[in-house]
């Protein structure tokens, strides 16, 4: 299994966040998981990044625990936060260096990671320009490309295409969907329907902190005898 | 590449901007003109003054036996210009002058008090034409006057009067001291305060350059981690196989190279400033007779008193980097961490200013007491500690810092390792603002 959540629960304070849910996602496969805002889609994104650390439960990827061995996981893990930057002092392309010398082993590995990086971000001479020249669309793929470069085993993506315009958007998609065809496991959160149908293998509807129900978005769209995943959507949150 | 210098290099690429390095070259730009600038003005005086004789401007209200002798005597060292009979003349007369800045008046009852032996009153004008501190700093040469007229007119008075081959200097003044600095047990032929005020004017550089090492590294760290939090590029770093205490202890490193660079422009850039502006002053009071006076009384320092002024200097900057950096990380954006900084800079110059200006050694308990407990007025208080011979001090400094300093790193460490630094979100802007609401609702009720 490439990710396996089991009974997560977290809380910021009294408050809580996630309230025992368990998912897994197969390797090579789009996993979204898919919700209204504060209902804890972020949280369990960055519990899985190591960020955060649960209240109980456990979480393993691809066979590493993420409590106990949180370095490890973070050898095969990627994560693109929700509306990050960059340095924007530095340029797009020291950016890329900077990151790839922290992931690669040696030289010739992190130069293999660059070249990868520049032909996804298509950024071409605008890299060697400060982060602060850039569209928000410009920094989404440069981060996007940083995400992807050393072909993580998980790729953890806090809603990719947020804020971009639809060529951006699109573009992005198609980025997400071409390394997932290279073996690249994925876990994304999102809002956007149409994105999740385009993208995802499978979904899951969270929230309140619980996963209501997953499943292919064909298999929901069926289920729930609806047109499309907007509809599947409402009808679980007014249930 | 060994990850911590990954991270180091681009700290320090951050840091080393084309905004941070203009103004600093701009700031040695400015000192260097002024200070040249006020060198060429000293210069051009000193030699105006040594070509001529100097010119002296006197008014005599009615010409006497007395007057003549006081006109033969300045004659003898000054070039003397008479200015009229009366007063409102010979200020008209000055005033017309532009290189007339003093006049010496004579009533006319200077003979009468003469043949009586009186005290002869005189009157002298000095005329202001510059308010800047060059002009405190020029030679009151109106002084050196009257001081020779005294002398002059004394030896004549004693010579005339007193038959006697006791010589006049002696009668004047039959005791003459020699002034002794003693410290820490050793002593050498020069005044105390003499040695006080070349250390004011020599040493003053040293604890500026330290308060700004702190003050500018500890801005620096806070800035930069709650930027890296603001723009969610620290999520990003701490997912990466990167170590916590790296990223942290890189940020520290970085400030401190920053800080230490931006110091040594400063420290460099104002001294050279002060030695243009003492050009011609008398600022070699320490070399008496081919000895260095410093080296006689003890005042220098060998290979283990830098080692201990190294110690507490970089423990201090340790512990100020260590209070910005959770400062920093427990603040949600990059407003409240300048604001977060405030406490620091508060206790760093509170430390300056006490140990500048208070005799910490014969203060109450309860002062020293606080500047005891501050960490960061033991570098302020280092050298005089050492030239004190009060090292115990220095080694109780040496331990309390230490021990600050690891409890500072056990939290930051802390901090680091914790979802704390994602999650805490400190607002001091907000909580003042909340402190004020409440102040207020106190009122209405």
């Amino acid at each position: 299994m490439g990710l396996l959540v089991k009974d997560l629960h977290k809380s910021y304070g009294r408050t809580p966040a996630l309230n025992g849910i368990s998912f897994n996602v197969k390797p090579g496969e789009i996993y979204a998981l898919v919700g209204p805002n504060g209902a804890g889609k972020s949280t369990a994104l960055k519990t899985i990044s190591t960020l955060l650390k649960p209240n109980s439960g456990s979480i393993t990827v691809f066979g590493k625990d993420v409590i106990k061995d949180s370095a490890s996981v973070r050898e095969i893990i990627s994560y693109l936060p929700e509306d990050a930057g960059a340095y924007k002092d530095l340029s797009g392309i020291y950016y890329l260096e900077f990151m790839s010398s922290l992931i690669a082993k040696d030289n010739a590995l992190r130069r293999e990671f660059v070249e990868r990086a520049k032909e996804f971000c298509g950024l071409g001479k605008r890299l060697k320009d400060k982060v602060k020249t850039y569209s928000k669309g410009m920094v989404r793929k440069l981060l996007l490309a940083r995400s992807l470069m050393s072909k993580p085993k998980l790729a953890i993506m806090d809603e990719p295409t947020s804020g971009l315009d639809v060529i951006n958007a699109v573009t992005i998609r198609k980025l997400i969907k071409d390394f997932s065809e290279e073996g690249v496991t994925v876990l994304l959160s999102s809002h956007n329907m149409l994105e999740i149908e385009f993208l995802s293998d499978r979904l899951g509807i969270i929230h309140k902190g619980k996963i209501y129900i997953e499943g292919t978005p064909n298999d929901l769209k069926e289920k729930y005898k609806a047109d499309n995943l907007e509809e599947v959507f409402a009808e679980i949150i007014n249930e | 590449m060994n990850k911590f210098f990954i991270l180091f290099k681009k700290e320090l690429k951050q840091i080393f901007t084309l905004q941070l390095i203009l103004p600093l070259i701009a700031i040695i730009l400015m000192f260097n003109f002024i200070g040249h600038a006020m060198k060429a003005d000293t210069e051009k005086e000193e030699k105006r003054n040594g070509k001529t004789q100097k010119t002296l401007y006197i008014a005599i209200e009615k010409q006497s036996k007395t007057s003549n002798m006081i006109k033969k005597i300045l004659s003898k060292k000054y070039e003397i210009v008479e200015c009229g009979n009366t007063l409102k003349k010979a200020i008209a007369f000055l005033n017309s002058k532009k290189d007339a800045d003093f006049l010496l008046f004579f009533p006319k009852n200077i003979d009468a008090d003469m043949s009586s032996f009186n005290t002869l009153h005189v009157s002298t004008f000095k005329k202001i034409q510059d308010f800047s501190m060059k002009g405190l700093m020029k030679s009151d040469w109106s002084d050196n006057v009257l001081s020779y007229l005294n002398r002059a007119i004394s030896n004549t008075i004693i010579n005339s009067n007193l038959k006697t081959k006791i010589s006049p200097a002696f009668i004047r003044k039959p005791i003459y001291s020699e002034d002794h600095a003693i410290v820490n047990g050793h002593y050498a032929k020069v005044s105390s305060s003499e040695i006080i005020d070349f250390f004011t004017k020599q040493n003053s550089m040293i604890p500026m350059g330290m308060l700004m090492i702190i003050i500018i590294a500890s801005q620096l760290i806070a800035v930069a981690i709650a930027t890296e939090k603001e723009d969610k590029t620290l999520e990003t770093l701490l997912t990466m196989p990167v170590s916590r205490q790296s990223i942290v202890l890189s940020k520290m490193l970085a400030a401190s190279v920053a800080a230490l660079f931006m110091s040594i422009i400063y420290v460099y850039s104002m001294n050279n400033f002060n030695k243009n502006m003492m050009t011609g002053l008398d600022t070699d009071i320490v070399i008496k007779g081919g000895e260095n006076m410093l080296e006689k009384l003890g005042l220098s320092l060998n290979f283990s008193d830098y080692f201990i002024i190294f110690s507490i200097v970089i423990l201090s900057i340790l512990c100020a980097l260590s209070i910005s950096a959770i400062s920093g990380a427990l603040v949600s954006n990059v407003k409240s961490a300048q604001l977060s900084f405030i406490p620091i800079m508060i206790l760093v110059l509170g430390s300056f200013f006490l140990t500048s200006f208070i005799d910490i050694h014969n203060a109450s308990t309860f002062v020293k007491g606080i500047v005891y407990l501050d960490p960061f007025s033991y570098p302020f208080l280092a050298l005089q500690n050492i030239f004190l011979g009060k090292y115990r001090i220095l080694y109780y400094g040496i331990a309390y810092l230490s021990t600050f300093f690891l409890i500072l790193l056990y939290i930051t460490s802390y901090v680091f390792s914790s979802e704390l630094i994602l999650t805490a979100n400190f607002n001091p802007l907000g909580y003042l603002m909340r402190k004020k609401v409440r102040v207020d609702t106190l009122f209405l009720i």
